[in-house]
């Protein structure tokens, strides 16, 4: 079917967009996942603060917002960008994500090897980062929006980035975890605003 | 008294025994240009013309000798006389000198070396050195340390090791040394030299802030001094939830002393230094070393594989790659196995698994544990043929020989060909007591077995099943599965 399935591309295109019965089913079910990825992720950040140790989790306890090889958090405007915009930066930023929620898996594993709860979880995280990633993409695709240029490969510099922060100390180590899954729970909430405003 | 131009205070210093150092006072009013002659009495041709007040003789033999110094200035001349005794000498060694300070960071050690110039003393003399460690700029005195030596005649290098109670990093340390000469041969006063020239080693900190010691590893109940190197004004300091005061070193950098360090959790025991918009931290480990193995126990279902199994005892709060390391070594063959750990299971079993040598049935078995704070053993020694628990005897079936009698047949996998099999059998019979009988059967390997049972009743139905054990008891297998059986009539 040459025709792209409702554009979002034209600005001047009524925001109302009337989309194709199979499309519309895609959007649902990408923001259902959006959704429930939303309150995992929420779980998995508070289970690993309290993994940490104190003064993780407590009041007063805030670390710098260090910058995260290959991910940043969505920045301020974000909202006030074009819809494709915005589902293109949470694809890239989905992207990103698993090769970073990997590394702090496994520097978890060594740190608390007895706590298989936060160690599937990051587990799972990653996984469902890439397939909700997978899944705005291809809305996206359908929407004839999708992102100029390859797909989101995860960057290998992105890991060994997070890795070389990871191996400057247990702590640093401990903060980037938390960045991680701050970052995490940010976009995927991001994800799920956005994907709201495709949902009729 | 000293008559008027007598020379004053005859002093003599020797630093090897062999030389003697001797200065005086010029005499009151002796301008430039005076002159002295030194005369020692008892000592052929030992007169010395010289325009200075000291002078550098050998070594003069125990016992009291005169000394005669004449003063000469402007043709007038005076002359004092000096009784010289080895008692009055004092003994001042060479100040020493440091060849080498370095630092191991990692360990917060300071190794140190020196020459201590036993070539230059006669004999072999106890030495006392002291050594001292001034930290930070102010030079505060830290460690004041005594080391014992004695020169044998020849140069040695020595070295002293320090382990410093602060990371080496948070602050510039100074070390010298000096020495004590002990010499039993010298009945003068013996007095220390003067302390070595400081040599100092600091951390060069690039740019990033840091906290030491990183990651450290210690023992519950310890005392650790943490620091953060730092450029930017450090507002707050803390363990775990808890606010400490701050230590001021040299630049921004403080310190925290933590006394008593209680069991850190699994993922260590956080240690944080906040700035006004950062924070930097370390995490420390506070665990225990390892218990010595409890209960450890070593037996075989098969004759085949040998299982040890243990009790870690204590938990030691260190996981992951802290976690104790536990080795099974075997004297006799040298062979070792290395017990790969499964943290994630929450009941973790402590065993390992050793294959069977041919023809041995000896085992002097060494269980090493081994984490960063230490490591202990247990030790057993069994003879492994007796030491067997057979796995449950499996394929248990009944046939009939006769109304009377039946034989039972059964698989045991192992290798018993050496040893003799015991076997209990249960019969059971309706509304009848329970009837147990043993029987002895030659082992074989992974093989079945076979043996008859007779008087019994004919026509009648019987319940059986057995389990093995050896000879040299050691524990039964768990019984067979249960076998219905209905005897032929008569």
């Amino acid at each position: 079917m040459s025709q792209r399935e409702g554009s979002l591309e034209d600005p001047q295109a009524d925001d109302s967009v009337s989309l194709l019965p199979h499309l519309e089913a895609k959007i649902r079910q990408t923001h259902s996942l959006a959704r429930l990825l939303t309150k995992y992720a929420e779980q998995l950040l508070q289970e690993y603060v309290q993994h940490q140790g104190d003064p993780f989790g407590l009041p007063g306890f805030s670390p710098p917002r260090l910058p995260v090889a290959g991910l940043s958090a969505p920045a301020p405007g974000h909202a006030g960008l074009p819809l494709p915009e915005r589902l293109r930066l949470d694809a890239a930023a989905l992207a990103a994500l698993p090769p970073l929620l990997d590394v702090v898996r496994r520097h978890q594993a060594e740190l608390n090897p007895r706590v298989p709860r936060l160690l599937r979880r990051l587990e799972d995280a990653a996984r469902q980062a890439r397939a909700l990633g997978a899944a705005v993409e291809t809305v996206l695709a359908a929407l004839g929006a999708a992102a100029r240029g390859p797909w989101h490969e995860p960057s290998a510099a992105t890991a060994a980035a997070a890795a070389a922060a990871s191996a400057a100390g247990v702590f640093p180590a401990k903060v980037l975890g938390l960045r991680v899954c701050g970052l995490y729970s940010e976009w995927v909430s991001r994800t799920e605003g956005d994907l709201s405003q495709l949902v009729p | 008294s000293q008559k008027k131009g007598a020379l004053r205070d005859l002093k003599c210093v020797t630093n090897n025994l062999q030389e003697w150092d001797c200065s005086w006072k010029a005499p009151l009013g002796a301008g430039r240009g005076t002159v002295y002659e030194v005369c020692i009495e008892d000592r052929p041709r030992s007169c010395y013309r010289l325009e200075k007040t000291n002078i550098k003789i050998a070594a003069l033999s125990p016992g009291d000798h005169e000394i005669r110094i004449n003063s000469l200035h402007d043709l007038q001349s005076s002359m004092s006389k000096f009784i010289l005794n080895e008692r009055n000498v004092s003994l001042v060694p060479d100040t020493p000198k440091i060849l080498n300070l370095s630092a191991d960071f990692s360990t917060s050690t300071l190794h140190l070396t020196w020459n201590d110039k036993g070539s230059l003393f006669p004999y072999h003399s106890n030495v006392i050195w002291e050594i001292k460690i001034l930290r930070k700029e102010s030079m505060e005195l830290v460690k004041l340390a005594t080391y014992n030596t004695t020169l044998s005649g020849k140069d040695a290098v020595r070295h002293w090791s320090w382990t410093s109670d602060m990371p080496l990093e948070c602050a510039t340390h100074h070390v010298g040394i000096r020495r004590y000469i002990d010499c039993p041969h010298f009945s003068g006063r013996k007095e220390w030299s003067d302390w070595s020239p400081m040599k100092n080693i600091s951390w060069t900190p690039d740019s990033q802030t840091k906290v030491f010691p990183q990651d450290k590893v210690i023992l519950v109940g310890s005392d650790i001094t943490f620091c953060c190197v730092s450029q930017e004004k450090v507002l707050l300091a803390q363990i775990g939830h808890k606010n400490c005061p701050l230590i001021q070193l040299d630049g921004g950098n403080v310190a925290i002393e933590i006394h008593n360090i209680s069991v850190s959790a699994n993922s260590g025991t956080n240690v944080v230094f906040t700035t006004e918009d950062n924070m930097f931290g370390t995490v420390v480990f506070a665990g225990y070393p390892p218990d010595s193995p409890q209960k450890l126990n070593c037996e075989t279902h098969d004759l085949k594989e040998i299982i040890c199994s243990w009790n870690p005892g204590r938990p030691t709060a260190l996981v992951g790659p802290r976690n104790t390391s536990y080795t099974l070594f075997e004297s006799f063959s040298g062979k070792y196995v290395k017990f790969k750990r499964v943290e994630a299971l929450t009941n973790e079993s402590y065993q390992l698994l050793f294959q069977m040598l041919p023809n041995q049935e000896m085992y002097n078995f060494t269980l090493n544990a081994r984490n960063p704070l230490g490591r202990s053993a247990s030790t057993i020694l069994v003879n492994i043929t007796e030491r067997v628990s057979p796995h449950a005897p499996t394929s248990f079936k009944v046939k009939d020989i006769n109304s009377t009698a039946v034989t039972l047949s059964w698989h045991l996998p192992g290798n018993f060909a050496k040893i003799y099999l015991l076997c209990e059998i249960e019969i059971n019979k309706a509304n009848s007591i329970q009837e147990s009988r043993n029987v002895t059967v030659k082992g074989v390997e992974n093989s079945s077995y076979l043996v008859a049972v007779d008087k019994l009743n004919p026509y009648t139905v019987y319940t059986f099943r057995i389990r093995c054990s050896t000879e040299t008891f050691w524990k039964w297998s768990k019984w067979s599965n249960e076998r219905k059986h209905l005897t032929t009539e008569a």
